[in-house]
């Protein structure tokens, strides 16, 4: 109990300094006057008696002292003064100061951008009430390892018994096209869900009402209920929107309300239809695919409704027989909302493990940044020796200034958290637009930008830890065994720390690590160029327009698309229409290549042995609707298309790398399908186009190979319409024309093939931004770094030079004398770095089909180059002031 | 270096200020010095300014308490008075005490 309150009393002084102190003068002045009192009392003079009154008491300053360690928490109490004196170290080294920040910022906003995107992902907070008891439900079947998701029939049976969760709900995939009266059609993102999903989210609509379970009776009318930007965007606000008539692929469904912006539950939706319940003989597996939600109840755990939803399970299946056979055993297995939509299954803690672990990296980075900035403050620390050595002259301890060391690093550190979280914000802004982007698609409903109270937190904890590394390590340097000889030296001008093998070691590994990082930012920014100019085609690619075409199973396919060309070709400003596996130019499927006539890959020269070219199946017309010209032999005839026979026709790559150039119209080629030893038919080929792509250096893998695809013989294809102008502008009256062929199809991103470049290149785009801040990073870290050690070795021979300059000596000897030792340690480190770096764009680059292995050593011996002159530039500044040193000056400072 | 002065050992201090506003009622800092001097044969090495570190510890736990007051002399002094807790205090430490001198006695003069 006292020491509690001993421990507040001291906590609570440590912050309220002034009364206590004068309280404590006014305590010892009472004290010597009544010593000296007595003194006069026993003869004394009262000068004399003042100064025996101070020698009884022991020393008044020693005292106060004292009392101040008992009476406070003296660290705590020096605070404010030690951040105080951080900041004007800030200000007063803006050099030091802007480097610092930049370096750590980047190590800290990485990791916070990290932990804020993995929070997002597996357990953001849900704007939902309760939404921390939101859970996702799915049937688990624990031999195939695999999620039950076709289980419409087992939501029927547990939704009007299940007691332990609330709003128990469903939704599943609303797969067709939103027609509007006006005949304009779209791809909306659009969910058969419960109503219980929108009194789970108890989001008021916007105008009219929401869906109910009345809704979901059978044979109740249509209706579906839209987002507003799906509002805004197609029916342009329209206040009297409830009671509009829109075809869902071809049912009419009567609009009956509008969800404001930010309701998007179960994920990323804007157009809601009822889930209507099934006929009592569906069975498990049978049915669409379906997500179960709901909220536990307050006060049950998942266990509970794990539990239920088991015995619900053994309930009905009375016989146990589904049970019985491990096979088709399942049970209900309970997760966090979020988390259920993405990982489907239940054991998945060790991939989370291994993306939590990636923060590790940004910590690595951390602690390298933090020990460069350490090098740093340690050749700052250095200049303020006197200050030091005066310090603990009068008293103060190692752990004191230590403290102060540690404040003005955690200030910096602090102000690193501050920036890189401002970093963080903006590059998680930036990652989820292009994902939109990329995707098409908006995040779900949960994604925000704004960073949560953790990834603050755990900024923060960085910023300690960097202040750690930062100011402990050179305060322990600087305070260490060797002060107390400092102390004597301290009059004899000139630093006389010294850079030990600690930081003459981090010097060397920094020169090569930026050598080395470099390096990789340059293999991997070029291999990423590289992938940009992977999509330089021959084909005027603003003329064609794709979509992914899916065609109901039910469907008469061939007859159906026939429809679906002679309508487009009909429209004016259509040239060609078409389709194949995928778009031209752009991914591939893989075909391995046997030939029928062993000599005939003689001359190709191999990937890991085996030979692979790109291959894609495409229908009628292909090659005229892309432009693809003919060079030798003969296209697909239109039967071979609609047999799907194993004919062939192969680009100009093909007969110069695997063919060596011979004619290969005529040759047999097939796929010796290891997997089931059965080997493909055997395809003629009969004729060889020109390449779509324009890459230097391709290589065999880049060939291509095409083969007929008829259209009842793939899920889905890429419909390919050529235009006569820029086919962007017709992308919505080539949707409805195609669409008014059958409304239950599915036509899928409909763009134009530079919008899809576009797209592609985003990511790379991005990547190659990274590269570039990460190489920066390194480059400025090590020039500081550098910077700091000369400047350090200068402050330490300030008195050599001069002595050296009144002696007469040359400049350009002073400088080699004193800077040498400076320059071989960059010299190593550059020589250090260099093989790695060769190895790394040697390599790397090649792998991307590059520039080889001497081209390689030719780029790292420039980086090499580079880093020296950046060393030698940043050594400009100090050796100006070393010349500028008058002789006078530096002896003077005795 | 050999000392005539008797170290004090760490925490008696607190002891045996308790002690003496126990036997003498209300001192302040000054007359406490003189009273540690003047029952203590040998001097203790003890300037008087140490004394504040102790006062401010006891008074923290609430074994003392201080109140300014005016001097014989007239003079202002801040006085510290003793506790109940504090009497408390100073009843286990004794018997603490007493019990571990004894043993320290009995080991020291069995072995010589």
């Amino acid at each position: 109990m006292s020491r509690l309150r001993r421990f507040a009393s001291r906590i609570f002084l440590s912050l309220r300094t002034s009364r206590a102190e004068s309280e404590l003068s006014r305590e010892i002045s009472a004290h010597l006057q009544l010593l000296e009192d007595q003194f006069v009392a026993k003869g004394m003079s009262r000068e004399d008696a003042r100064y025996a009154a101070k020698r009884a008491f022991g020393g008044v300053e020693q005292a106060k002292e004292l009392q101040r360690d008992e009476r406070s928490f003296r660290w705590l109490a020096g605070w404010p003064m030690d951040l105080k004196l951080g900041m004007r170290m800030l200000v007063k080294t803006p050099g030091l100061t802007i480097v610092a920040v930049i370096a750590l910022a980047v190590a800290i906003g990485g990791g916070a951008a990290h932990v804020e995107f993995v929070k997002d992902l597996f357990h953001p907070d849900l704007p939902i009430p309760g939404g921390d008891r939101v859970v996702g439900i799915q049937i688990w079947k624990p031999v195939a390892r695999e999620a039950e998701s076709r289980a419409l029939a087992d939501f029927a049976t547990w939704r009007g018994r299940i007691t332990t969760v609330e709003h128990f709900g469903a939704a599943a995939w609303l797969e067709a096209h939103l027609i509007t009266g006006d005949g304009r059609t779209e791809r909306a993102r659009g969910r058969r869900m419960t109503a219980s999903g929108f009194h789970l989210v108890a989001t008021p609509p916007l105008i009219g009402r929401t869906l109910v379970e009345d809704d979901e009776r059978p044979g109740a009318a249509p209706v579906a209920v839209i987002g507003q930007d799906l509002w805004q965007a197609r029916f342009q606000s329209d206040p009297n929107i409830v009671g509009r008539t829109v075809h869902i692929g071809s049912v009419a469904h009567t609009i009956v309300g509008v969800m404001p912006a930010g309701f998007a539950f179960p994920s990323d939706t804007n157009l809601w239809t009822p889930l209507t319940m099934p006929a009592a003989n569906l069975k498990r597996g049978e049915g669409p695919v379906i997500r179960m939600f709901g909220r536990l109840k307050e006060g049950t755990s998942s266990d509970q409704v794990e539990a239920e939803l088991n015995a619900l399970l053994a309930a009905a299946d009375p016989t146990g027989s589904a049970q019985a056979s491990a096979a088709t055993a399942v049970s209900a297995d309970i997760r966090p909302y979020v988390d259920s939509l993405f990982m489907t299954d239940p054991d998945n803690a060790a991939q989370r493990m291994v993306l939590y672990a990636a923060n590790l990296l940004f910590l690595l980075l951390l602690a390298l940044c933090g020990a460069n900035v350490a090098t740093l403050v340690f050749a700052r620390t250095a200049t303020r020796e006197s200050e030091i050595t005066v310090r603990t002259a009068l008293g103060a301890s190692r752990g004191r200034i230590s403290a102060q060391l540690f404040a003005e690093a955690l200030v910096l550190s602090v102000i690193a958290a501050a920036v890189g979280l401002a970093i963080a914000k903006r590059a998680s802004g930036w990652v989820t637009q292009l994902i939109e982007q990329a995707e098409g698609e908006p995040r779900p409903f949960w994604w925000n930008d704004s960073l949560s109270a953790e990834t603050i937190l755990y900024a923060l904890g960085l910023a300690v830890f960097a202040a750690l590394i930062v100011g402990v390590t050179p305060a322990l340097k600087a305070t260490g065994k060797q002060l107390q000889g400092r102390l004597r030296e301290a009059g004899a001008g000139g630093s006389t720390m010294t850079f030990g093998r600690l930081w003459t070691g981090i010097i060397i590994v920094q020169t090569a690590v930026t050598v080395i990082c470099l390096a990789l930012a340059a293999s991997l920014g070029w291999t990423a160029y590289r992938g940009l100019h992977d999509y330089d085609v021959t084909f005027p690619r603003e003329q064609i327009l794709t979509a992914g075409l899916v065609l109901p199973e039910s469907a008469d396919k061939p007859r159906a698309y026939r429809e679906i060309a002679r309508r487009l070709k009909s429209e004016p400003g259509v040239v060609n229409v078409s389709y194949a596996s995928q778009p031209p130019g752009a991914g591939f499927e893989q075909f391995e290549l046997e030939f029928a006539e062993p000599a005939a890959a003689a001359s190709a020269v191999l990937e890991d042995d085996v030979l692979w070219t790109r291959s894609a199946r495409v229908g009628p017309n292909y090659f005229e609707t892309v432009g693809i010209p003919l060079v030798a032999g003969r296209l697909f005839t239109e039967s071979e298309i609609q047999d799907s026979r194993p004919v062939a026709v192969v680009d100009e790559t093909f007969v110069r790398l695997i063919l060596g150039g011979r004619n290969a119209v005529g040759l047999m080629v097939r796929e010796p399908s290891e997997e089931t030893d059965k080997p493909g038919p055997w395809h003629e080929i009969v004729g060889v186009v020109k390449d779509v792509t324009i890459m230097p250096r391709k290589k065999t893998d880049d060939a291509m190979l095409y083969r007929p695809g008829a259209i009842d013989t793939q899920p889905s294809v890429d419909l390919l319409v050529r235009t006569a102008g820029s086919a962007a502008p017709m992308s919505q009256r080539l949707t409805v024309a195609a669409l008014s062929v059958d409304p239950d199809m599915r036509l899928m991103d409909a763009q134009s093939m530079d919008r899809l470049a576009e797209q592609d290149a985003l990511a790379v785009r991005f990547f190659l931004k990274v590269f570039a801040v990460v190489a920066a990073v390194a480059l400025l870290l090590s020039t500081a770094g550098i910077y700091a050690l000369i400047s350090f070795t200068l402050s330490r021979r300030t008195r050599e030079i001069g002595i050296r300059v009144a002696l007469g000596a040359e400049p350009r000897r002073i400088i080699r004398t004193v800077f040498s030792r400076a320059f071989i340690q960059i010299g190593i480190g550059v020589l250090a770095g260099a093989l790695p770096a060769a190895v790394i764009v040697g390599r790397g680059v090649e792998d991307a089909g590059g520039i080889g292995t001497a081209a390689g050593a030719g780029v790292a011996l420039g980086l090499c180059a580079f880093v020296l002159l950046v060393a030698m530039v940043s050594c400009i500044p100090p050796v100006r002031r070393a010349l500028r040193i008058q002789p006078t000056d530096a002896l003077r400072t005795t | 270096m050999p000392s005539e002065n008797i170290e004090l050992l760490q925490g008696t201090l607190d002891l045996i200020v308790l002690r003496a506003l126990s036997t003498m009622g209300p001192l302040h800092a000054y007359s406490l010095a003189e009273r540690l001097a003047q029952v203590s044969d040998h001097p203790l090495s003890l300037n008087q300014g140490t004394l504040y570190p102790a006062l401010v510890r006891l008074e923290h736990k609430g074994h003392i308490k201080g109140a300014w007051g005016k001097t014989e002399s007239n003079r202002e002094a801040k006085f510290y008075q003793i506790t109940k807790v504090g009497d408390a205090e100073l009843k286990r430490q004794t018997e603490k005490w007493q019990r571990l001198s004894g043993l320290v006695n009995k080991l020291l003069t069995k072995n010589t």
